[in-house]
Protein backbone atom coordinates (compact mmCIF):
# COMPACT_ATOMS: atom_id res chain seq x y z
CA UNK A 1 0.00 0.00 0.00
CA UNK A 2 2.91 2.31 0.66
CA UNK A 3 5.76 1.87 -1.79
CA UNK A 4 6.85 5.45 -1.45
CA UNK A 5 10.22 6.44 -0.17
CA UNK A 6 10.17 7.12 3.53
CA UNK A 7 10.82 10.55 4.96
CA UNK A 8 14.26 10.96 6.46
CA UNK A 9 14.76 13.64 9.11
CA UNK A 10 17.75 15.02 7.27
CA UNK A 11 15.49 15.93 4.36
CA UNK A 12 13.84 18.68 6.40
CA UNK A 13 17.22 20.27 6.89
CA UNK A 14 18.08 19.77 3.22
CA UNK A 15 15.04 21.73 2.10
CA UNK A 16 15.79 24.58 4.51
CA UNK A 17 19.43 24.67 3.42
CA UNK A 18 18.51 24.58 -0.26
CA UNK A 19 16.04 27.43 0.23
CA UNK A 20 18.64 29.46 2.09
CA UNK A 21 21.28 28.83 -0.57
CA UNK A 22 18.96 29.84 -3.39
CA UNK A 23 17.63 32.79 -1.35
CA UNK A 24 14.04 31.57 -1.53
CA UNK A 25 11.57 33.78 0.34
CA UNK A 26 9.42 31.30 2.25
CA UNK A 27 7.91 30.26 5.56
CA UNK A 28 6.98 26.86 6.89
CA UNK A 29 3.30 26.90 7.75
CA UNK A 30 0.57 24.44 8.66
CA UNK A 31 1.08 21.58 11.03
CA UNK A 32 4.63 21.08 9.78
CA UNK A 33 5.44 24.61 10.96
CA UNK A 34 3.86 23.96 14.36
CA UNK A 35 5.85 20.72 14.72
CA UNK A 36 9.10 22.57 14.04
CA UNK A 37 8.15 24.92 16.89
CA UNK A 38 7.65 21.96 19.22
CA UNK A 39 4.02 20.94 18.77
CA UNK A 40 3.88 17.20 19.51
CA UNK A 41 1.88 16.14 16.46
CA UNK A 42 2.67 14.27 13.25
CA UNK A 43 2.24 15.11 9.60
CA UNK A 44 2.95 13.72 6.13
CA UNK A 45 3.24 17.04 4.33
CA UNK A 46 5.78 19.79 4.42
CA UNK A 47 3.75 22.97 3.96
CA UNK A 48 5.64 25.89 2.48
CA UNK A 49 4.33 29.44 2.05
CA UNK A 50 6.52 31.04 -0.63
CA UNK A 51 6.45 34.71 -1.59
CA UNK A 52 4.64 34.99 -4.90
CA UNK A 53 6.92 36.47 -7.54
CA UNK A 54 8.47 35.19 -10.73
CA UNK A 55 11.98 35.54 -9.33
CA UNK A 56 11.11 33.69 -6.13
CA UNK A 57 9.38 31.01 -8.19
CA UNK A 58 12.60 30.49 -10.18
CA UNK A 59 14.64 30.20 -6.98
CA UNK A 60 12.11 27.77 -5.57
CA UNK A 61 12.34 25.60 -8.69
CA UNK A 62 16.12 25.50 -8.52
CA UNK A 63 16.07 24.58 -4.83
CA UNK A 64 13.47 21.84 -5.24
CA UNK A 65 15.31 20.30 -8.19
CA UNK A 66 18.57 20.31 -6.27
CA UNK A 67 17.06 18.23 -3.49
CA UNK A 68 15.61 15.69 -5.89
CA UNK A 69 12.15 16.84 -6.99
CA UNK A 70 11.26 15.91 -10.55
CA UNK A 71 9.67 18.98 -12.07
CA UNK A 72 8.45 18.82 -15.66
CA UNK A 73 7.42 21.71 -17.86
CA UNK A 74 3.73 21.79 -16.81
CA UNK A 75 4.55 21.79 -13.13
CA UNK A 76 7.24 24.40 -13.69
CA UNK A 77 4.71 26.65 -15.45
CA UNK A 78 2.25 26.35 -12.55
CA UNK A 79 4.88 27.13 -9.92
CA UNK A 80 6.16 30.14 -11.84
CA UNK A 81 2.67 31.45 -12.48
CA UNK A 82 2.06 31.32 -8.73
CA UNK A 83 -1.11 29.28 -8.59
CA UNK A 84 -2.63 29.45 -5.11
CA UNK A 85 -1.85 25.82 -4.31
CA UNK A 86 0.66 23.37 -5.79
CA UNK A 87 1.02 19.90 -4.32
CA UNK A 88 4.15 17.94 -5.27
CA UNK A 89 4.69 14.26 -4.57
CA UNK A 90 7.41 13.57 -7.12
CA UNK A 91 10.27 14.15 -4.75
CA UNK A 92 11.92 12.68 -1.69
CA UNK A 93 8.97 13.87 0.45
CA UNK A 94 5.58 15.50 -0.11
CA UNK A 95 5.51 19.25 -0.26
CA UNK A 96 2.56 21.62 -0.53
CA UNK A 97 3.37 25.05 -1.93
CA UNK A 98 0.68 27.32 -0.55
CA UNK A 99 1.01 30.70 -2.23
CA UNK A 100 -2.20 32.07 -0.71
CA UNK A 101 -2.94 30.35 2.60
CA UNK A 102 -6.43 30.88 3.96
CA UNK A 103 -6.60 33.35 6.84
CA UNK A 104 -3.24 35.06 6.23
CA UNK A 105 -3.37 38.44 4.51
CA UNK A 106 -0.06 38.25 2.70
CA UNK A 107 3.52 37.06 2.75
CA UNK A 108 5.12 40.35 3.84
CA UNK A 109 3.02 40.64 7.00
CA UNK A 110 3.46 36.97 7.84
CA UNK A 111 7.23 37.30 7.41
CA UNK A 112 7.34 40.18 9.90
CA UNK A 113 5.78 37.93 12.54
CA UNK A 114 7.72 34.79 11.62
CA UNK A 115 10.29 33.07 13.81
CA UNK A 116 13.59 31.43 13.04
CA UNK A 117 13.79 27.95 14.58
CA UNK A 118 17.29 26.68 13.90
CA UNK A 119 17.66 27.05 10.13
CA UNK A 120 13.89 26.95 9.56
CA UNK A 121 11.85 30.05 8.85
CA UNK A 122 8.48 29.33 10.44
CA UNK A 123 5.27 31.33 10.37
CA UNK A 124 4.03 32.64 13.70
CA UNK A 125 1.82 30.15 15.52
CA UNK A 126 -0.99 32.70 15.46
CA UNK A 127 -0.82 32.73 11.66
CA UNK A 128 -0.67 28.93 11.51
CA UNK A 129 -3.77 28.74 13.69
CA UNK A 130 -5.59 31.49 11.76
CA UNK A 131 -4.92 29.63 8.54
CA UNK A 132 -6.21 26.34 9.90
CA UNK A 133 -9.28 28.03 11.36
CA UNK A 134 -10.07 29.72 8.05
CA UNK A 135 -9.78 26.46 6.11
CA UNK A 136 -12.72 25.03 8.07
CA UNK A 137 -11.70 21.41 7.50
CA UNK A 138 -12.79 18.61 9.79
CA UNK A 139 -9.25 17.53 10.56
CA UNK A 140 -8.29 21.07 11.52
CA UNK A 141 -11.36 21.49 13.70
CA UNK A 142 -10.22 18.49 15.73
CA UNK A 143 -6.69 19.83 16.04
CA UNK A 144 -7.39 23.51 16.72
CA UNK A 145 -8.06 23.32 20.48
CA UNK A 146 -4.75 21.50 20.94
CA UNK A 147 -2.88 24.00 18.79
CA UNK A 148 -4.41 26.87 20.78
CA UNK A 149 -3.31 25.32 24.07
CA UNK A 150 0.14 24.79 22.63
CA UNK A 151 0.29 28.42 21.51
CA UNK A 152 -0.51 29.66 25.02
CA UNK A 153 2.30 27.56 26.45
CA UNK A 154 4.69 28.49 23.62
CA UNK A 155 4.08 32.20 24.09
CA UNK A 156 4.64 31.91 27.85
CA UNK A 157 8.03 30.37 27.19
CA UNK A 158 8.96 32.70 24.35
CA UNK A 159 7.78 36.02 25.73
CA UNK A 160 9.63 38.98 24.21
CA UNK A 161 12.48 40.01 26.48
CA UNK A 162 12.06 43.16 28.53
CA UNK A 163 13.35 46.25 26.82
CA UNK A 164 16.64 47.60 28.09
CA UNK A 165 16.69 50.84 30.08
CA UNK A 166 18.45 52.54 27.16
CA UNK A 167 15.78 51.41 24.73
CA UNK A 168 13.05 52.56 27.11
CA UNK A 169 14.69 55.97 27.38
CA UNK A 170 14.91 56.29 23.59
CA UNK A 171 11.26 55.36 23.19
CA UNK A 172 10.07 57.57 26.07
CA UNK A 173 7.69 60.17 24.65
CA UNK A 174 8.91 63.76 24.92
CA UNK A 175 6.84 66.07 27.12
CA UNK B 1 8.57 21.74 23.36
CA UNK B 2 11.50 20.38 25.33
CA UNK B 3 12.46 18.12 22.45
CA UNK B 4 15.38 19.37 20.38
CA UNK B 5 14.62 20.27 16.79
CA UNK B 6 16.13 17.06 15.40
CA UNK B 7 13.75 14.94 17.49
CA UNK B 8 10.75 17.09 16.60
CA UNK B 9 11.51 16.33 12.95
CA UNK B 10 12.31 12.67 13.55
CA UNK B 11 9.04 11.96 15.35
CA UNK B 12 6.86 14.60 13.70
CA UNK B 13 7.24 13.82 9.99
CA UNK B 14 6.48 10.59 8.20
CA UNK B 15 5.40 9.45 4.78
CA UNK B 16 2.41 7.18 4.58
CA UNK B 17 -0.21 6.68 1.92
CA UNK B 18 -3.54 8.47 1.54
CA UNK B 19 -5.86 7.15 -1.16
CA UNK B 20 -6.43 9.57 -4.06
CA UNK B 21 -4.38 12.30 -2.40
CA UNK B 22 -1.11 10.44 -2.94
CA UNK B 23 -1.97 8.87 -6.29
CA UNK B 24 -0.74 11.69 -8.54
CA UNK B 25 2.82 13.01 -8.80
CA UNK B 26 1.55 16.56 -8.53
CA UNK B 27 -1.52 18.75 -8.89
CA UNK B 28 -2.19 22.46 -8.80
CA UNK B 29 -5.16 24.73 -8.25
CA UNK B 30 -5.67 28.30 -9.39
CA UNK B 31 -7.40 29.23 -6.13
CA UNK B 32 -7.61 27.76 -2.63
CA UNK B 33 -11.36 27.51 -3.11
CA UNK B 34 -10.78 25.22 -6.12
CA UNK B 35 -8.49 23.07 -3.99
CA UNK B 36 -10.99 22.86 -1.14
CA UNK B 37 -13.74 21.84 -3.56
CA UNK B 38 -11.51 19.19 -5.12
CA UNK B 39 -10.76 17.76 -1.67
CA UNK B 40 -14.45 17.61 -0.81
CA UNK B 41 -15.38 15.97 -4.08
CA UNK B 42 -12.52 13.53 -4.55
CA UNK B 43 -11.04 12.53 -1.20
CA UNK B 44 -12.50 9.88 1.08
CA UNK B 45 -14.41 11.54 3.90
CA UNK B 46 -12.36 9.81 6.58
CA UNK B 47 -9.26 11.77 5.60
CA UNK B 48 -10.90 14.81 7.19
CA UNK B 49 -10.53 17.29 4.33
CA UNK B 50 -14.20 18.15 4.12
CA UNK B 51 -15.29 21.48 5.49
CA UNK B 52 -17.52 21.60 8.49
CA UNK B 53 -20.89 23.25 7.99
Amino acid sequence: MNGRRQFRPLQAEEIARAFRKEKVEYLFIGKSGAILLGYPGTTQDVDVFPARSLENGRRLLTALRKIGFEIGSDLKRDILSGKDFVQIKSGPFDVDLVFAPDGIEGFAKAKERAVLEGIFRVANLRDIIASKRASGRQKDKIELPLLESFRVEYEKRHAPSLRSAKEKAIRKPKK
Amino acid sequence: MERPLKLRIKYGFYRGYRPVMDDAPWRSFRTMEEYRRWCEKELPEYLGYRRTK
